[in-house]
């Protein structure tokens, strides 16, 4: 169904005592496979379809979330009969949009591919995990997802585009003797095909893990640390991606004013993007939900904090421009201020020459979870101590953790080669809005005086 | 065929503060369906959202519900229970509003946003097996978080509290010493502390995993082949939470209509106890189900706890802290992770020391470190007979860590 047509057939053209009013639709289609041991506990596909409902009166913002779309006059009715009266002092005055209708995936998304191929799919990946002698239990999930938002608002913009994604995760135990290791293999499609061939990937995967086993822990304390693309998306969005959300500095006229753009906040090899443009990836938003176009943000070039990242309430307030970064998780959520996929550009130095540099520092691969607060964490997979002429020693990592105000002036090499990581299984977490997805990536870093335990 | 219909209602007003103001108000009421019909030893899902019927679960589990999922393992025992714990009022968003605005008076150096979310929910679960279950209850769910102005932190604090009483007067005043703690900044040296983090579940991690009885059983526990096992001080005693509906844990069965209302032990005097298990895994190993088997609307059932908790003892936690010359409260403690040898390690954003049971001021940034089992043995100094934030709160663990400053 059109649902960009049910919103106008409703509210075109409808007057409404407030100030403002958006409904956003999504109709969404899900499907979820979760092998435990071989064992499916879960194969389905989840249909889901519901609107989100914002009025603005009196500076104050009233929000319905509801799945009964043929009461969305009703809902916006109620919000404007309500007595709040807010404090805020700005206006909120989007600018109206030309129509915007962006499909990429109609005829070539994960609805339309039958849940018997993919649960085929991933059970073929459960049984060439099984082949290996050492792993001892698997936990294996594929998930999809198909999204088609439509939006509709008291200025007259009105937007419709469609999102696509998969991921699969493969888990697995190993154990030798009393020692286990955990680890897992991930990866990520925006078609079916990119989900397919694997084998060698998750094949060289457990060889690595295999080393893990016996692996010692690390002596906990200040290293250099050396990221790999993964790691170093994470670490962006982690470290500064977060910092960058101007809700977190509203009514903090100081902090405003000592992190004015401009200022140097980083090492000069540093310049971080967020963007929505990226095609395929998990943060992917071309446009965001409030109507405001996707565009290349530069949040710190070669050192200089160059943007944040807004809504049009941010923005306003804080006298910048709005930058597409107003989201909402689904239906039942407000958009607030999130990123899309933040990454580090690449830098001037071959992977070889930093590894060469890079003796008695530590290299960490494949992440767990992070946290983005004032001291940042990475829970990485795998670690190893690199010695002399980049030789590897598998060491056990628990937690990478630094400073938000230190760590980005503590980068000492970026790598030229770059990759953009995305998943389909997790994402952001803000608030009670948790998942959100996202990309993030980067080159291979370098950072001193990391703590490492 | 057989079939169970797990219907969820909620109604939710949420209340959101953004830079010392309360900038929104949310409503949302969302019925959220799970269907699941059995046929020829398979169980086909699906789920919904909004008001339906039967005869459109059918027609939709036809449409959506896939293959399935292997179904060999029966079905929970015919049983009827309905029961209804106290909804929640909208009383608490004033409270809410009040408590926020006499904050921002009294603490002009700081800056106060978060939100507090009211909530009721209606639970049922009827089958063609017999199942005739529900449950209501409401939760008052809040938080302040505060940032010092200029200190550039996305949080240098919160408040927050849980249950189906409003009490956020009461919490706030409790907290506000945490507050005021933030002005004073106490220089300290890495070393050996007793360390009492608020939310300790993820030093846990390994430990939980080993009740899981497919894990225990598989052999890729930390704990497997240890069940009966003195792994633990023997005053640790550990459980999941049964129906105590006035927390607001009003579950009182799982996604499989097993009825469990009372708590059951894990850890009895440090001796590792019982395994949870549903009716899958009960089938499987050839024990019985403890009513683990928790599923959401739109998943699968799976391995999960109701609520886990220390048993309280004896001394507050101020009180045992009072013993020693230094201590550590994490408020936040983000992040951490646990390696597969139980090894446990996690900065703390937010840390405060106590001299002596009083409190002295903001910790340095430091990360912490322990083992599970240092953290509940050989290093457990004690377990509180209180709350952190208020005596009806989870008991306090309070361990020696190695503490390193940043």
């Amino acid at each position: 169904m059109n649902y960009l047509e049910v919103l106008k057939k409703q509210l075109v053209d409808k007057k409404f005592d407030c100030e403002y009013w958006d409904v956003r639709i999504e109709d969404v289609i899900e499907t979820t496979i979760d092998i435990a041991d071989g064992e499916v506990l879960t194969c389905s596909t989840s249909p889901s379809l519901g609107a989100f409902v914002r009025v603005r009166k009196n500076s104050f913002w009233l929000y319905e979330s509801t799945t009964n779309l043929n009461d969305l006059v009703r809902a916006i009715r109620d919000m404007c009969e309500k007595n709040y009266k807010g404090t805020a002092v700005h206006n909120y005055k989007p600018e109206k949009l030309a129509p915007y209708s962006k499909f990429l995936f109609i005829d070539d998304n994960f609805s339309k591919i039958s849940i018997e191929r993919k649960l085929n799919l991933i059970k073929s990946y459960e049984k060439y995990v099984k082949q290996e002698e050492l792993v001892k239990s698997t936990r294996n999930t594929y998930k999809d997802i198909y999204k088609v938002k439509s939006f509709i608002n008291s200025v007259g913009t009105e937007f419709e585009y469609d999102f696509n994604q998969a991921g699969i995760i493969v888990r697995y135990t190993l154990k030798s003797g009393t020692k286990t290791f955990d680890d897992k293999f991930l990866t990520y499609g925006a078609k079916f095909s990119d989900l397919e061939g694997h084998e060698f990937k998750i094949k060289n995967l457990i060889s690595e893990s295999i080393n893990f086993v016996d692996a010692p822990s690390i002596e906990p304390g200040k290293y250099r640390v050396l990221f790999t693309p993964e790691v170093a998306g994470v670490f962006t969005h982690e470290s500064f991606g977060h910092k960058s959300e101007a809700d977190f500095m509203l009514g903090d006229p100081k902090a405003i004013e000592d992190w004015k753009i401009g200022s140097v906040v980083a090492s000069s090899k540093l310049t971080i993007v967020d963007s929505g443009l990226h095609q395929f990836t998990s943060g992917y938003c071309p446009i965001d939900d409030e109507g405001t176009l996707a565009k290349k943000n530069y949040l710190i070039k070669n050192g200089i904090l160059s943007g944040r990242l807004h809504s049009i309430d941010t923005a306003t307030q804080m006298k910048e421009s709005p930058t597409g970064n107003s989201r909402a998780m689904n239906f039942e959520f407000e958009p607030i201020v999130r990123m899309t996929s933040t990454y580090i550009e690449a830098g001037d130095e071959t992977l070889e020459d930093l590894l060469n540099r890079s003796e008695g520092a530590v290299l960490v691969e494949g992440v767990k979870h992070g946290s983005g607060l004032s001291t940042f964490t990475i829970a990485p997979h795998r670690g190893y101590l690199i010695g002399k002429n980049g030789a590897k020693k598998p060491v056990r990592v628990s937690v990478v953790s630094g400073s938000v105000f230190e760590t980005l002036k503590n980068i000492e090499g970026v790598s030229t080669n770059f990759e953009l990581h995305s998943s389909a299984i997790g994402g952001c977490g803000k608030m009670d809005q948790w998942p959100l997805p996202v990309a993030d990536g980067g080159p291979y870093i370098l950072v001193k005086d990391m703590q490492v335990s | 065929m057989e079939y169970d219909f797990l219907k969820i209602v909620e109604d939710t007003v949420t209340l959101k503060a953004e830079g010392n103001k309360i900038v929104s108000s949310k409503k949302s009421s969302i019925q959220r369906n799970g269907f699941r019909r059995f046929e020829n030893d398979l169980m086909i899902q699906t789920s919904s959202l909004g008001e339906t019927n039967l005869e459109r679960l059918l027609i939709e589990s036809k449409k959506y519900g896939g293959l399935g999922a292997a179904h060999n393992f029966g079905f929970s025992k015919e049983v009827k229970d309905h029961r209804k714990s106290n909804s929640v009022n909208s009383d608490a968003l004033e409270s809410y509003k009040v408590a926020l605005s006499n904050l921002v008076d009294k603490y002009p150096d700081f800056v106060f946003s978060g939100q507090c979310v009211v909530s009721n929910k209606n639970v049922f679960l009827n089958s063609s097996y017999g199942l005739d279950l529900s449950t209501a209850g409401g939760i008052i769910d809040w938080y302040i978080i505060y940032q010092r102005k200029g200190s550039g932190n996305m949080l240098d604090g919160y408040m927050f509290g849980q249950g189906n009483q409003n009490t956020i007067f009461e919490s706030v005043k409790n907290q506000e010493v945490f507050l005021e703690g933030q002005n004073f900044k106490i220089d300290l040296q890495s070393g050996h502390y007793p360390v009492l983090l608020v939310e300790e579940k993820s030093v846990l991690k390994k430990l939980l995993e080993s009740f899981m009885v497919n894990k225990y059983e598989e052999g890729s526990a930390l704990y497997s082949g240890k069940l009966g096992a003195q792994l633990f001080n023997q005053k640790v005693e550990f459980y999941d939470s049964g129906y105590h509906p006035e927390t607001g844990n009003y579950m009182f069965f799982d996604g499989e209509g097993t009825i469990r209302d009372h708590d059951l032990l894990l850890i009895k005097d440090g001796v590792f106890s019982s395994l949870v298990s549903d009716l899958r895994y009960a089938n499987k190993y050839a024990t019985h189900t403890t009513g683990n088997g928790l599923r959401g609307y739109n998943r699968g059932v799976s391995l999960d706890f109701k609520g886990l908790h220390f048993r309280k003892r004896d001394s507050s936690w101020k009180e045992i802290l009072k013993s020693f010359p230094t201590c550590i409260v994490g408020l936040l403690a983000a992040g951490g992770e646990s390696n597969d040898l139980g090894e446990f390690s996690t900065p703390v954003q937010i840390g405060y020391i106590f001299k002596n049971g009083e409190l002295e001021g903001l910790a340095p940034q430091i990360t912490v470190k322990t083992s599970i089992d240092q953290f509940l043995g050989s290093k457990l100094i004690d377990i509180s007979s209180d709350g952190f934030m208020s005596d009806k709160g989870e008991a306090c663990v309070i361990s020696e860590m190695e503490v390193m400053v940043n």
